[in-house]
């Protein structure tokens, strides 16, 4: 009995402590040097990005699917999440890139269901990083307001922390709220290694998803390829042509790293969801 | 599966594109629909004419005017159509007044010109063409088409005066032509005759002494009048010799007077009856040759009479009379000898004159021949001059007048709408089409696959938001309001314009009730 009540006390302590936190982001400053293995592996880190809280009209609007599951189109969704983590499984990848042939054609719709999708289970910690330079979209379709900015920490290294929110339990979003005409530039640059690493460690996801530019407007997502694992492909039905679909697909299957096609804004009937 | 997937498809295509469809095939449609109403309404009125064959069989009384009903026709038409005709026509009606001021006269008979049908009314193909012609049943249709019903009408019925009386016109004008011109190939002939005639008469005068027929006689009287030349030779000699060697005998004289005295009156008894009977020998009671004696026996007795004469003469040495009786003999012997010449000559001239002479009469015959066909013809034209005037030829008759038309026949309403509903759906089909051979987007894992041979890992279908999909349930409403009102207009201008509904739907239950098994 004893033995019990002490275990509760420790525990109630230790749940304690992560709710003081949130307060210290900002004024804490992170220290890059701390190791991840330090923290036991049950308890969550010593920092935590800034918890979000989602408008459900907001995501509604800007077709969010996956993270309420009130909608039952997030079907769809589940089977792109379970063929992905299959596909990661089976190659031992860790890092995605989410882009399209052209602009407008939902990447970053369908970046953003699929990694609540995969933060569904407590098994994959996500994070989804906003790499798009040019037009960042993700903050403003789950309407954030972001305090920080990817972008910026890139540029001019600003704070990074100030760039990661969390969005549930297992998801974590680094937003951008800024355009450069640079970007290719900065995409490559030695503080993107910086970031990945701050990611890694910080975080320490199973899946990690970046939310490129389109390839034929500029050529972030090409030169960012080298450093990720796989690509998926967004192709917008009635909209892209088969010609753009061809070109794309074979600049990644070059590297060997499509992971595969997805067609969005599909007008063809399919089954209904009847769960 | 495949041809699910087309199906499909297709549906797909066709809900995409729909408003790309139904906007041209409404706008063309509705263009069209206000065109048909726009355009003016034409009348055509129509008249029948029928041409009523020959009721008195041809073989009896031919008629002059023989073109047949077709070529006739033609002619009728060519003739209406004529510029002046219709300019007449169109200023007596004042066609086409509202536009008068920009139409030249040229343009208005265009315009009637297309207006005016004449058509020839078919019996039947059943009908061989003998027994058409033998039926003789033809007939022609005189329509016009106008704005205005009742002056449609009236032209055409003015027309129908003009085909009549031209045609009564052109039958009378030509059996008179006809006629005309074969009394002067008759009187022409006639003169010809005369002529000859006249000719021939000259001739037999010029040629009367070698005329054929007197040639029997006049051989006969060259006989004659040899045996008296021969016979005056003799007394000739006689008379010389008698002269040569005779001396006064006055004995002889007494005598000699005597015979003289008895041959004179010898002579004038014959001379008498020479006298009597000379008229009744032209008459052809007394033969000719009565007549030759008597002659020779006057002149036998007159040589009788100089050659006592001469012998007296010779015996008292006076003279009787003028001239030496010989000579006086010699002289009448020299005048006998001229005349036998000139018969001999003349028979000799005959058969000439025969051959010329037939060669005339042959002319004559021929002209009396030639007179006489045309004579003939004449009388033939002269019946059908009859026949014409007396309307018994082949004629026309009108048997059906031009009513003023109650409805329009242009414009064709209904096919007009038709066409153009049809040609508008044509129109929004065909842009469809063409848009979708002209995107050459992807648009479902088929076209991954067959175009790429990518199959893709996912796919998500269009996520509408809430706002979106109120967007769509009004454009759905509004579309079913659309649709409504479409088939409630419509059934209004149905019932406007063709037929009130509660007719159509009778007679279309009509029609329904003899197949349904009721």
């Amino acid at each position: 009995m004893e033995q019990i009540r002490v275990a509760l006390s420790k525990a109630r302590t230790s749940l304690d402590q992560p709710q003081d936190n949130p307060d210290n982001t900002a004024a804490e400053g992170v220290d890059l040097a701390v190791p991840a293995e330090e923290v036991p592996a049950s308890v969550t880190p010593l920092w935590q990005p800034r918890q979000v809280h989602l408008d459900d009209e907001v995501l509604e609007a800007n077709r969010i699917v996956s993270y309420a599951m009130d909608d039952e189109r997030h079907v769809a969704f589940n089977l792109l999440r379970t063929r992905v983590r299959k596909a990661l499984h089976d190659n031992n990848w860790r890092s995605i890139a989410v882009t399209s042939p052209t602009p407008n054609c939902g990447k970053t719709m369908v970046g953003l269901n699929l990694a609540f999708a995969l933060a569904r289970s407590p098994e994959c910690r996500t994070v989804m990083i906003d790499l798009d330079l040019k037009r960042p979209a993700v903050a403003k379709t789950l309407g954030i307001q972001p305090t920080g900015s990817i972008g910026q920490f890139l540029n001019n290294g600003a704070n990074l922390e100030d760039c990661f929110v969390q969005v549930g339990e297992n998801l974590t979003i680094g937003v951008n709220n800024d355009r450069y005409r640079h970007s290719s530039e900065l995409v490559l640059s030695a503080r993107m290694d910086k970031l990945l690493e701050f990611v890694h460690t910080t975080f320490d996801p199973d899946v990690v998803l970046f939310d490129l530019p389109p390839m034929q407007t500029c050529d972030d997502a090409l030169s960012f390829l080298p450093r990720i694992d796989a690509a998926l492909l967004v192709v917008a039905a009635g909209a892209t042509t088969a010609q753009e679909v061809d070109e794309c697909e074979q600049q990644i299957g070059v590297l060997e790293k499509l992971l595969g096609i997805v067609l969005n804004k599909s007008d063809s009937p399919t089954e209904d969801y009847y769960y | 599966m495949e041809q699910e997937i087309d199906l499909r498809g297709y549906l797909a295509v066709a809900r995409r594109r729909f408003l790309l469809f139904l906007v041209p095939a409404i706008v063309v449609s509705a263009a069209v629909v206000a065109v048909a109403f726009a355009l003016p309404r034409i009348y055509e009125a129509k008249a029948t004419i029928l041409v009523e064959s020959q009721l008195i069989p041809t073989d009896l009384a031919s008629p002059t005017v023989t073109a047949n009903a077709t070529e006739r026709i033609q002619v009728i038409r060519q003739r209406v159509l004529a510029r002046d005709n219709l300019l007449q026509i169109a200023g007596k009606f004042a066609l086409y007044d509202k536009q008068r001021a920009q139409l030249s006269p040229t343009q208005i008979v265009e315009y009637m010109r297309e207006a005016i049908a004449i058509r020839q009314i078919d019996v039947g193909n059943q009908l061989t063409r003998r027994q058409r012609r033998q039926l003789g049943v033809i007939g022609f249709t005189v329509s016009f088409e106008y704005q205005s019903a009742v002056i449609a009408a009236r032209v055409t019925n003015e027309l129908v005066s003009t085909i009549l009386s031209h045609n009564i016109e052109t039958r009378l004008t030509r059996a008179s032509e006809t006629s005309k011109f074969f009394k002067q190939q008759r009187s022409r002939i006639e003169q010809k005759l005369l002529a000859l005639e006249s000719k021939i008469a000259e001739f037999k005068r010029n040629n009367e002494e070698a005329l054929p027929d007197t040639l029997v006689s006049r051989r006969q009287q060259l006989v004659v009048l040899s045996a008296q030349i021969s016979e005056l030779e003799r007394r000739i000699q006689w008379g010389r010799s008698a002269n040569e060697n005779t001396s006064p005998d006055r004995s002889n004289a007494d005598q000699i007077a005597f015979q003289i005295q008895a041959k004179e009156v010898q002579l004038e008894s014959y001379r008498a009856q020479r006298g009597q009977l000379g008229p009744l020998a032209e008459k052809g009671f007394v033969p000719k040759n009565r007549i030759i004696d008597l002659d020779r026996q006057i002149v036998v007795a007159e040589i009788d009479i100089n050659a006592l004469k001469a012998r007296m003469a010779s015996a008292d040495g006076t003279q009787v009379y003028e001239g030496d009786p010989l000579s006086a003999l010699k002289a009448f012997h020299q005048s006998l000898v001229d005349q036998a010449d000139a018969l001999s000559k003349s028979i000799v001239k005959t058969p000439v004159v025969e051959v010329e002479l037939n060669a005339l009469n042959r002319e004559y015959e021929n002209l009396q021949a030639e007179y006489r066909l045309a004579q003939t013809k004449l009388d033939n034209a002269l019946t059908g001059e009859r026949l014409e005037q007396d309307r018994q030829s082949e004629r026309f008759e009108v048997i059906e007048q031009a009513t003023v038309p109650s409805e329009p026949t242009k414009p064709e309403r209904g096919k007009i709408m038709l066409a153009g509903s049809f040609g508008g759906i044509g129109l929004g089909v065909g842009l469809v089409i063409l848009l979708e051979l002209l995107d050459n987007s992807v648009r479902t894992v088929g076209d991954l696959e067959k175009r790429l041979q990518l199959r893709p890992i996912a796919v998500i279908p269009y996520i509408n938001n809430s706002a979106e999909m109120r967007k769509r349930k009004r454009r759905f409403w509004l579309f079913v309001v659309m649709f409504v009102m479409i088939i409630i207009a419509s059934v209004l201008l149905v019932d406007r314009f063709y037929m009130p509904i509660d007719l159509l739907f009778e007679k279309i239950w009509n029609r329904i009730a003899v197949l349904l098994p009721i």
